[in-house]
């Protein structure tokens, strides 16, 4: 007992049963476990926060598609001619979802209305896209829009058009489901 | 159980041990010392109880490199997931389209804002927000610009309604933003009247972080792809 195989070994072990000792076995373990936590809870923030779960511009062919398929939609809904009004409304019906098929609809109605009586037809063309947000199905926009009427027997017109546009897929497509003017 | 009683009855006089932690080791072990070790870990002492007092030492010794080890081993475990979250490259991308973001959003609202009354900070504003072309091409133009602003009068204040990026390259440091500000100008005198703009800019990565490096609206009826 007082002369072990391992004179040393049992010594330092013996070191760490003193008072004094024991207090700086402490203080590493809540550093250790203070820090640990600390790093566990950063590397969480950092691979489950807002950032790592935005995809947008992260996952290229994702951008892409949402960005393409969302912008092309508007184009869609935002063109028509006094012969084809029944076209766009039925492209806004496969296009559109939510609030925004009723901001459309309340719209359209108006719309249909002075197309026929003034020959109007409307072209729009998307100027640029960017993705800001894309999170599983759904994507947040903005979208520059260039928008062309045409009255018969009249020059013209150019207007701007900037739309942040939220998105919802629906079964691979993307639908539109809020519109808002900026 | 024993064990216990004494560890307490002992920790009143118990200074002569506390003080003498190096001699353990070789002396045989004064009672009382041991018995605080013990108290930690009651169990295990109070088993070892009838083997003796040099034996039961090392066993809470044992115990306490064993706590150390796996306190050391979480805390290496935990920052080895840090640091590979850290330097994920999907991970960095994300962080660099959001500082990006961020920065064009506020360097965008600045440089379309000033204030007629501090024209020389608005402009200094203006360079610090801005590198490379752009920087260069602010303080070129500054002695005109503030003989303009200052002859104008007009106090602008500019606020981004909504921002995108369009591209990024994270290994090259550069960004493209789009983005829609709403100015509201006041005229000496003249009540304020607001405006929207649709602007595309550029972005570079500079150790002060992300700065402008072009910035121009995006006019009607022009193809810009």
């Amino acid at each position: 007992m007082r002369r072990p195989a391992f004179p040393r070994t049992v010594r330092l072990l013996a070191l760490l049963g003193s008072r004094r000792a024991r207090w700086y076995v402490v203080a590493v373990l809540a550093l250790a476990l203070a820090a640990g936590t600390g790093f566990l809870v950063r590397a969480a923030q950092l691979t489950s926060g807002d950032a790592a779960r935005n995809a947008a511009l992260t996952d290229r062919a994702a951008t892409s598609r949402a960005s393409g398929e969302v912008g092309d939609a508007l184009s869609r809904i935002f063109s028509y001619t006094p012969e084809g009004l029944a076209r766009t409304e039925q492209a806004a019906d496969d296009l559109l979802a939510g609030k925004a098929a009723r901001q459309y609809d309340t719209l359209f109605a108006q719309v249909t209305k002075q197309a026929r009586e003034q020959k109007l037809t409307l072209a729009t063309r998307v100027v640029d896209v960017g993705v800001a947000r894309l999170r599983g199905d759904r994507a947040e926009l903005l979208v520059f829009l260039d928008q062309t009427t045409s009255r018969e027997g009249q020059e013209p017109t150019h207007a701007a058009a900037q739309l942040s546009v939220t998105a919802h897929r629906d079964h691979g497509d993307w639908r539109i489901v809020a519109m808002k003017a900026r | 159980m024993s064990t216990d009683v004494q560890g307490r009855a002992d920790t009143g006089p118990d200074p002569t041990g506390e003080n003498t932690p190096a001699e353990e080791g070789v002396a045989p072990a004064p009672v009382p010392v041991d018995e605080a070790d013990g108290a930690e870990c009651g169990e295990d002492t109070g088993a070892d109880t009838g083997t003796g007092a040099g034996a039961r030492r090392p066993r809470g010794a044992v115990w306490q490199v064993g706590l150390l080890l796996a306190a050391l081993l979480f805390c290496a475990a935990s920052a080895w997931l840090y640091r590979s979250a850290h330097t994920d490259d999907d991970l960095a991308y994300s962080r660099a389209r959001d500082e990006a973001l961020a920065a064009g959003r506020s360097h965008l609202a600045t440089l379309n804002s000033i204030d007629a009354r501090h024209i020389t900070a608005g402009l200094r504003e203006w360079r610090d927000a801005t590198t490379g072309p752009l920087r260069d091409q602010l303080r070129r133009d500054e002695n005109t610009s503030a003989d303009t602003l200052e002859e104008r009068g007009t106090s602008a204040r500019a606020r981004v309604t909504d921002a995108a990026l369009t591209g990024l390259d994270d290994t090259a440091g550069t960004a493209e933003l789009i983005a829609t500000v709403r100015i509201t100008t006041t005229t000496r005198g003249g009540a304020p009247a607001a405006d929207r703009k649709r602007m595309t800019a550029g972005l570079e990565r500079t150790d002060d972080g992300w700065k402008l490096t072009s910035l121009a609206p995006v006019p009607v009826g022009e193809e810009r792809r």
